[in-house]
């Protein structure tokens, strides 16, 4: 269990590494991409 | 066995080392294995009931890291290493230093969470595009490049499941991923900190103290640039189209990446075994694909690099039939008394005895080979499963002195001739030598200590 916590931990620390730091994710509604998906990043606005 | 025989077991041998290494034309390394195991098994060397045995040990970490790495496929196919790079600039926050360490400890997790070849795979292309962001010098490079190989490969070490070579002796000497690492996690961690520090000492001169930062004009101009550039990367084979992020995927498919390698050190105790976790893991991933993105499987068959489970068996079988004509046998009659005397003589014959055969024939066949010797040298449980753990510290770090002891030196090496960065195997052994040979010492010394501390 204590290399379990581990790996979760380190886990957590690599999720963070690959996410986008300082932005706000607008839930995409439509998976396929149909609708626009707004971003905010860093405080930009854009359309991705 | 007939010294005509013995001859033809070691003139193939040495032929399929060669042409696995060299890869004249771009040969499968899978191509040269499986045709030595074949002419070794029409000479009579290794009989059918053997190869039997042998399919069977190298068959259950074949399919973990085939798993693994279609895991690696699908998490590479919904974009979630396209922030890495610019994540890694903008964490860094101007300094030359904290790039470093950012590299460094993004290359161990990668090969934590997957395994060293592909770690290799994804994370080299990602800093070959920031030191190309940041317009750095060529011996500014230096430090970013070497540091990703270095890490990325030596943190196979700490777990034991990031790297074939790890797994397959495994249940020979009677260790599980939970007594592996109970040995080996703290020197590996010791061993991989001076390597780091190490690195760092080295290019402390070339690290540079500012780099570029990211500001809004700059990742608006970065995001139109890769729309116009679209990269190409080696597991996707074809360019990606930059689509938008499905971030609760996204989410999903990291944690349940993280879940499946934790799980590896908990459902074994319930008879669970880790290629069938890796399977479930991989087959999770892929359905929660489909069911996000209606994307199928065809990618994943595409990709997979199943000749891994052809290569590892072909491997195992050239050794195996090296060890037959008594190369096992010439080794326990030379080391074995000096090996059976104690832990400290057992660890650092082994240790040092496989880094010096992976830079000389490859880490893979070494720690096969290395394996047959200490289980032929009648040693105590313990001595064995010691001996064993410093055969895979000399063949995850002491291999890194050359850039033949390991398939991912290799695959990094032709990464960066793709992307035009041109390092010859002298300009690698230059740095490889400075700090491989302390960090091997250093983390047989912790093995030792820690087992002190332990028993």
């Amino acid at each position: 269990m204590i290399v379990f916590s581990v790996i979760m931990v380190s886990g957590l620390f690599f999720y963070k590494m690959l996410s986008p730091s300082g932005e706000e994710i607008a839930v995409p509604n439509d998976l396929k991409g149909k609708k626009k998906v707004k971003f905010r990043f860093n405080g930009v606005n854009s359309n991705a | 066995m007939h010294e005509l025989l013995i001859l033809y077991t070691f003139t193939i041998f040495a032929l399929t080392t060669l042409l696995i290494m060299w890869r004249p034309r771009g040969i499968n390394e899978a191509i040269p294995a499986f045709s030595g195991a074949i002419l070794l098994f029409i000479g009579g060397i290794v009989p059918f009931g053997d190869i039997l045995q042998i399919f069977k040990i190298v068959s259950g970490p074949s399919i973990t890291i085939i798993s693994t790495i279609a895991m690696c496929i699908v998490l590479e196919s919904i974009g979630v290493f396209r922030w890495a790079a610019t994540n890694l600039v903008k964490r860094a926050k101007g300094s030359g230093t904290k790039l470093f360490v950012h590299i460094m400890v993004l290359c161990f997790l990668m090969t934590v969470f997957f395994n060293n070849d592909g770690s290799i795979l994804i994370t080299t292309p990602i800093i070959i595009h920031i030191i190309s962001m940041l317009n750095l010098k060529p011996r500014q490079k230096l430090p970013y490049l070497f540091a990703g190989v270095f890490i990325a490969t030596s943190a196979s070490l700490p777990i034991g499941v990031s790297n074939i070579a790890n797994l397959i002796g495994l249940k020979m000497v009677g260790l599980d991923l939970v007594s592996y690492t109970h040995f080996a996690f703290v020197p590996s961690m010791i061993g991989l900190t001076t390597l780091s520090l190490l690195l760092y000492l080295l290019f402390k001169k070339d690290i540079p103290l500012k780099i570029l930062t990211f500001n809004e004009h700059s990742i608006k101009l970065l995001e139109a640039k890769q729309k116009q550039e679209v990269p190409v990367h080696p597991l996707s084979g074809i360019p990606q189209t930059p689509e938008p992020i499905n971030w609760p995927l996204f989410r999903i498919c990291i944690f349940l990446v993280i879940l499946i390698r934790g799980s590896y050190f908990v459902l074994p105790a319930f008879g669970i075994s880790i290629e069938v976790i890796a399977i479930v893991g991989a087959i999770t991933l892929i359905a929660i694909r489909w069911f996000s993105l209606k994307v199928g499987v065809l990618d994943v068959i595409k990709k997979a690099p199943w000749h891994i489970l052809i290569f590892a068996f072909g491997m195992y079988v050239t050794v195996y039939a090296l060890n037959n004509t008594g190369v096992a046998t010439f080794f326990v009659g030379v080391l074995g008394d000096a090996m059976r005397e104690n832990l400290v003589n057992a660890s650092f014959i082994a240790g040092i005895l496989i880094s010096i055969l992976s830079n000389i024939m490859n880490n893979l066949p070494s720690v096969m080979l290395g394996t047959l010797i200490i289980t032929d040298m009648g040693m105590d449980l313990q001595t064995l499963q010691v001996a064993y753990i410093s055969i895979i510290i000399g063949s995850d770090i002491g291999a890194l002195l050359s850039p033949m002891g390991t398939l991912a030196t290799l695959l990094w090496m032709f990464v960066l001739r793709k992307n035009g960065i041109d390092i010859s195997w002298s300009k690698y052994f230059k740095v490889a030598v400075m700090v491989i040979p302390i960090t091997l010492v250093v983390t047989l010394i912790a093995l030792n200590l820690w087992l002190y501390l332990i028993t």
